[in-house]
């Protein structure tokens, strides 16, 4: 049990050390909030993937791997990453370009400031959920592994990671966060290595695994009826489509755009993170829960211990302290996440912006770091009272941030969605899944059971908003008959850099379309033999869909034949 | 027209036509920085790139809005001819002598830049080419090829 110890303490001291080398990082509000735009693509996608290497999430896919089977476990992964990259294509460069640095603030420059208020306590009710759920589940598996009481590790957790935020704020958040990523995949290819040794490959223990025909070999398991209509959760649709409203209204999400250095940094971090999620979070991580079934057998496992009966009574020396690492650390990554994506909202867009709207940049500071204790403080708070069913938490995060989702979309695509609808619709919708969730917990009728929350926060505000909006005017250029002023053609004036820039982007992506068909691993003879062909006669599938781009015709050497 | 306005006007001709430019260079909020794009567009001397998707929070000067501002000196008409401000000049000809990608901190010290303007002025010159940056935890940037052949080109109007 030291060696375990012992990896842990390492593990925090490291944490303690970034926070202390990026705390001379920081020089002022901005900076603590975006890490003044400076963050590279690669630490952005480690620290989007990071997040959803969480307290609630290891539990809930290993879970749904037990209870309702191996491809809903992975389902819960695909349906984050389908979400990331609708996210990436529609919404996440415009985060970057708008030079927001919270969602509310995004809200205010679209619709108005009544409109950024409510979603400021929208999207920071929302990261809220996520906020406790990891406490609540680092919480359940350190209780289980180590045998130290709940309160005492749910709170070396919240001390640590708020003393590293507290000190270099989103940058500690950064550099701590490609930390954690790292090690929870090295922790889960090491630890699934051995298992593989030890148990079996992964075939041979879905095929063995109790109830194997159902939960590994149908793709909806051993989920119950109407799992692929119903719109509860957990369902079919729900899972596919939640997480999807959860990034467009959350600040959690929003927040990596805004530090990233350019536009197109933006998208590569994003997609980078889909792809990690893919490769180790979908199937390999509910692998974990179709291993623990298979090793402890029918109903002597769940959801909630499914990692810490691995390590105490499985796992040997040293992959127990490394899969326990691996939770602490992605359950780390979360929380500090999380805090910060409640605690910019609150300072930002609601205490600064209407009791100190006249601060300086000192005193943003010090507010940012006041209230970022202040978060931490409540969120212990509150897990220590709510303990259980931290995916039902995320979830209720889905639900908060479905109605500013809404906003969100119509706000971009859509000149005609006025102001004072989406007032209206977004404190309707907000009102209406707090009642939802309400009436669920204190009266007989439990509407959560028929259709989740989000479902319902989302198609209302995304209703109101479409019907109000036709009724109420809108901001002058949605106006009918607005006439948009014309862009000056003045050579060499307003238009010369803009026309220098998409020059150079243009190169750079007929560039990039000619190099598509190039392998990423080989040796470098292979790449080299590639390159060659490349350059001298063999056309790629990129000229056939884009002649006009890469500048050759897909079969222009055939035809060269021919003549 | 106010100070802010001008200045927005200014950065327009300059390339830095994003709402994040506005902000940071100016250094208020987006939705302040939004409330000043509102009223000059609504006056005639903006007009947005699209009034949906990404391009909503792009603006290009309208003939009124070039008329509001003072003829460029023959300077900076060469700059700007080239898709460049005199302040990214200024940051080129420090980073064609560096020997080595220099960390963006050490770059606005020693090369005597705006602070409020850098993050916008490097975000351009590395969308334009002219400035590769490196560091995957630290910001350093170096010039490109592109960017020292345009530091020669311009050799005569930067000395001058």
């Amino acid at each position: 049990m030291w060696l375990l110890f012992l990896e842990v303490a390492v593990y925090f001291a490291l944490m303690l050390v970034i926070g202390r080398v990026t705390g001379k990082w920081v020089t002022s509000s901005d900076d603590y909030w975006t890490s003044g735009r400076e963050v590279h693509w690669l630490p952005m996608g480690f620290g989007i993937a990071a997040i959803m290497f969480s307290g609630a999430t290891l539990p809930t896919i290993s879970g749904f791997a037990i209870t309702h089977g191996l491809w809903i476990g992975s389902l819960y992964m695909w349906g984050w990453a389908l979400g990331i990259v609708l996210f990436t294509l529609l919404v996440a460069p415009a985060i970057r370009r708008a030079g927001i640095v919270t969602l509310p603030e995004w809200i205010e420059v679209r619709y108005s400031s009544k409109t950024r208020t409510v979603a400021a306590i929208a999207t920071a009710t929302a990261a809220f959920g996520a906020l406790f759920a990891q406490v609540v589940g680092l919480g359940n598996n350190l209780v289980t592994i180590t045998g130290l009481p709940y309160w005492a590790t749910t709170l070396a957790v919240v001390i640590l990671c708020t003393l590293y935020l507290y000190s270099g704020g989103f940058w500690a958040l950064t550099v701590s966060d490609m930390c954690h990523m790292t090690i929870v995949a090295i922790a889960f290819l090491v630890v699934l290595a051995f298992m593989f040794a030890k148990v079996g490959g992964p075939f041979q223990v879905a095929a063995n695994s109790p109830g194997a025909a159902e939960r590994v070999f149908t793709f909806f398991g051993k989920s119950p009826a109407g799992f692929t209509y119903k719109l509860n959760y957990p369902s079919f649709p729900s899972l596919l489509i939640g997480w999807f409203f959860c990034q467009l209204g959350c600040q959690y999400y929003w927040a990596r755009a805004v530090s990233a250095r350019t536009e197109k940094e933006v998208k590569k971090g994003y997609y980078l993170s889909a792809v990690m999620t893919i490769v180790f979070g979908s199937t390999l991580l509910a692998l974990f829960g179709t291993y623990a079934l298979q090793i402890f057998g029918e109903g002597n496992v769940t959801s909630a211990n499914a990692f810490g009966k691995l390590v105490v009574d499985f796992l040997p020396v040293p992959f127990d302290g490394l899969l326990t690492v691996a939770l602490v650390a992605g359950c780390m990554s979360t929380f500090s996440t999380a805090v910060v994506g409640v605690s910019a909202p609150i300072t930002r867009d609601i205490y600064l912006r209407i009791f100190r709207p006249k601060a300086n940049a000192k005193e943003m500071e010090k507010a940012s770091r006041i209230v970022t204790v202040c978060v931490a403080i409540v969120a212990y708070l509150f897990a220590l009272f709510w303990k259980s069913g931290s995916g039902h938490a995320l979830a209720m995060m889905w639900a908060f941030s479905a109605p500013t989702g809404a906003l969100v979309l119509l706000g971009l695509f859509w000149k005609r969605a006025t102001p004072k609808a989406s007032f209206i619709a977004e404190l309707i919708g907000l009102i209406v899944t707090f009642l939802w969730y309400v009436i669920s917990a204190a009266t007989p009728l439990k509407l959560v059971n028929y259709v989740h929350p989000m479902w319902v926060g989302f198609l209302l505000t995304f209703c109101l908003m479409v019907i109000l909006s036709l009724a109420t005017t809108p901001k002058y250029y949605g106006k009918e008959g607005y006439k948009a002023p014309q862009a000056s053609k003045a050579a060499g004036l307003a238009q010369s850099a803009s026309a220098h820039v998409k020059a150079y982007q243009e190169e750079q992506y007929k560039l990039a379309m000619q190099n598509s068909m190039r392998p990423v691993f080989g040796t470098r003879k292979w790449k080299e033999a590639l390159e060659r062909r490349h350059n001298s006669t063999t056309t790629t599938v990129a000229d056939f869909f884009y002649p006009e781009i890469t500048g050759r015709q897909f079969n222009s050497r055939v035809k060269a034949e021919e003549n | 027209m106010k100070d802010q306005e001008l200045k927005i006007l200014a950065y327009i001709r300059e390339g830095k036509c994003n709402l994040v430019d506005f902000a940071d260079c100016l250094r208020i909020s987006a939705p302040a920085a939004n409330y000043i794009m509102e009223d000059l567009e609504q006056n005639g001397y903006v007009v947005r790139r699209s009034y949906t998707g990404i391009n909503s929070f792009t603006y290009d000067l309208t003939d009124k809005g070039v008329a509001e501002l003072p003829a460029l000196s023959d300077k900076d008409a060469a700059l700007v001819k080239e898709g460049i401000c005199a302040e990214q000049c200024k940051m080129l000809v420090y980073l064609s002598k560096a020997t080595e990608p220099t960390l963006t901190g050490k770059v606005v010290k020693e090369a005597g830049l705006s602070t409020a303007e850098f993050v916008s002025n490097v975000t351009h010159l590395v969308d334009a080419g002219l400035v590769a940056d490196s560091g995957i935890i630290r910001r350093r940037i170096s010039i490109t090829e592109k960017g020292k052949a345009l530091v020669k080109k311009l050799a005569n109007v930067v000395s001058a």
